[in-house]
């Protein structure tokens, strides 16, 4: 099977998780799934192992309730168990889970670990601490990270040198270095809102050395093409996860583009880069504690100002007129962030509005809302 | 030069015609399954002594806008419920917007442009629909409960936001022999603290007087208005045809189109 951005190993419906696991272990090798943006995932890489993230899907839940799912948690963490009990995952050889909120963090694990028992020959809950920018909380991360190296490497019974993690690490930042580029040339209009963010995520899915490639040769053709006019409504999109890229095609039919982001599925995974200048698993503790734009699940004081900033510096990198929240039902970190950070875009008089998504999006609802948005920009409203 | 706009609404199609700046007719008509847009601007349009052929400009708005085949823009029934409103009182800054299926807050500026809306998510539980099932359960016509519920003397609690579960609660108030009256004013305060939670999700400065302006349909209901001038704090102006705002607000953004 041959890689492409346009058809992203990893966006939906295209292939099943069985097939997304299978093309990589038919090569011989394994694949560990991991839920967040906030997981080292260069650990994985470096022991020869294919991280692939699983985002949940907007397919009804069919298993899930059998096993007294709580209802009310947010639908990222009822469908990744609802996959999960499906036998969906049953291909993947591992199965690493970050805590960052109770649903998706730690109920997601214990689940796992009771109702789709032996599904996984490695399961793992990695302790993240929740708070950021200390010595401490440095610390802690590390002997973290050094105990998560040490179970990988007792389940490939094999020993990760530190050469490989060093590897792993320039092979990342290159990817959030391209990434980061072709963020660039979206916002000059060579790249479209929904090519970008595809980019973003197959690079979740697809081995990131040949993920780099891709993205290479996409921003090669890029920038040899006549950029689009800027005219059109320019959107910061702020929020967690998505299951695909209805929204950002959405926003493009109903003529506005999508040119800035802070989303799980976005900026939050790869702005920033691991240091290269220190201890492997030292940097890494701290590039996925210290990381912008924050995690809301972090307590870190200052978290919600940071982010804040984050999402500002975006809007004036990418020239950005509106920023619409896209927060998902029942995910209280991201609502609590989000009527601070709506107080003080509105004191900017910065444009914005809230959505809140399920299962869907809920087009039709949107499509009024966002061209409302659009008409206040466009000065019609 | 004539113009036109169209609200098509969840539950009514409603039509203003505008000449030179005035309103020369409007018209109101049940949505139903097919949609009414031409059927409501005719008739708007033969009260007005005019044709189609007479329009210069149509402009289309409410949820059903994409399907209104003749006219030559599409507008938001947010945008225009501000043109329109603002147009009908100038001190207007905050506009409650309560239609069939979805309420909505929207703030203007001084020159009535908006500046920030809310709408309600995905549930019918603020909106014109809630009322209408409960018109329905209590057996009464929708245009009496607002008269009726000025007798309340002791205001029931309706305590579930869903729509269906307020339903079984009306319903088991009136097998309990409570008045209809008193029913009924707690369902208006019900839908009221809903529409409120709305209203001051979108109010960061002092809300001056004569400022908050309501719109749709379920304006005319006098009881709705005093419930929600009760949650809110201050007096609510009213046009005289609340639930024309939209559709008035699209053909004053025609009557622009054809000046620009």
């Amino acid at each position: 099977m041959e890689l492409s951005i346009k058809k992203p190993f990893f966006t939906p419906k295209d292939l099943s998780w069985h097939e997304r696991a299978k093309w990589w272990k038919d090569k011989g090798k394994r694949v560990l799934g991991y839920l967040c943006s906030d997981f080292p995932e260069e650990i994985v890489y470096a022991g020869g192992i294919l991280p692939i993230r699983i985002l949940g899907s907007n397919e009804a839940i069919s298993e899930a309730y059998k096993y007294s799912i709580n209802p009310y948690s947010c639908y990222v963490t009822r469908s990744i168990l609802d996959i999960a009990l499906k036998g969906e995952l049953s291909d993947f050889d591992g199965l690493a889970i970050t805590t960052t909120c109770d649903a998706c963090g730690l109920d997601i694990y214990w689940r796992m670990e009771d109702q789709v028992k032996g599904s996984f020959p490695f399961l793992y809950l990695l302790p993240r601490p929740s708070i950021s920018k200390t010595e401490s909380s440095h610390k802690f991360f590390r002997v973290e990270l050094f105990r998560f190296k040490e179970s990988l490497e007792e389940f490939l019974q094999e020993e990760i040198p530190k050469s490989s993690l060093a590897h792993a690490i320039k092979v990342y930042n290159q990817n959030r270095s391209l990434l980061r580029e072709i963020y660039d040339l979206r916002g000059e209009g060579f790249i479209s809102g929904v090519d970008a963010a595809s980019a973003v995520f197959s690079s979740m899915g697809n081995p990131k050395d040949e993920s780099n490639l891709l993205l290479s040769r996409m921003i090669e053709e890029a920038k040899v093409r006549e950029p689009k006019s800027s005219a059109a409504p320019r959107i910061h999109l702020s929020g967690s996860v998505l299951f695909n890229l209805e929204l950002f095609e959405l926003i493009e039919d109903l003529g506005g583009t999508v040119v800035s982001d802070d989303l799980c599925v976005g900026s939050r995974y790869f702005w920033d880069p691991v240091s290269t200048d220190r201890d492997p698993l030292e940097a890494l503790a701290t590039r996925y504690l210290d990381k912008e734009p924050a995690c809301p699940c972090m307590n870190t004081e200052s978290k919600v100002e940071d982010r804040l900033n984050f999402i500002l510096m975006m809007l004036e990198r990418y020239k950005a007129d509106a920023v619409v929240f896209c927060l998902h039902k029942y995910c209280d970190t991201h609502q609590l962030d989000y009527q601070i950070l709506a107080e003080e875009l509105e004191e900017r008089e910065i444009p914005f509005l809230v959505h809140i998504i399920e299962q869907n999006i809920g087009t039709a609802q949107l499509r009024t809302k966002l061209e409302a948005l659009f008409e206040i920009i466009n000065g019609r409203g | 030069m004539y113009v036109a706009g169209v609200d098509s609404g969840a539950l009514t199609t409603k039509a203003v015609i505008l000449g030179d700046g005035k309103v020369l007719s409007h018209e109101i008509v049940l949505t139903g399954m097919g949609g009414k847009a031409h059927e409501v601007v005719e008739m708007a349009l033969s009260k007005a002594d005019l044709s189609t052929d007479d329009l210069a400009f149509v402009v289309a708005t409410g949820y059903g806008r994409i399907n209104v085949p003749f006219a030559a823009k599409q507008v938001t029934e947010i945008t225009c419920h501000g043109r329109g409103a603002h147009f009908l009182i100038p001190t207007t800054r905050m506009i409650i917007d309560v239609g069939g299926q979805d309420s909505k807050v929207i703030r203007l500026n001084e020159q009535g442009n908006v500046v920030d809306f809310a709408m309600n998510d995905k549930c019918a539980a603020g909106s014109g629909r809630f009322l209408e099932v409960m018109a329905n359960a209590l057996e009464i016509d929708l245009e009496e409960m607002g008269k009726l519920s000025l007798r309340s003397k002791k205001t029931v609690e309706i305590s579930s936001t869903c729509t269906v579960f307020a339903e079984s609660e009306v319903i088991s108030h009136i097998a309990s022999g409570i008045p209809k009256e008193d029913i009924i004013a707690g369902i208006h305060r019900a839908i009221a603290s809903r529409v409120a939670g709305l209203f001051f999700s979108k109010v960061r400065r002092k809300v001056e007087q004569d400022s908050v302006v309501m719109t749709g349909g379920v304006a005319k209901n006098i009881g709705m208005i005093k419930s929600l001038e009760e949650e809110i704090g201050i007096r609510i102006i009213v046009p005289p045809k609340p639930q024309i705002v939209g559709a008035l607000g699209a053909a004053l953004i025609a009557q622009e189109e054809c000046f620009m």
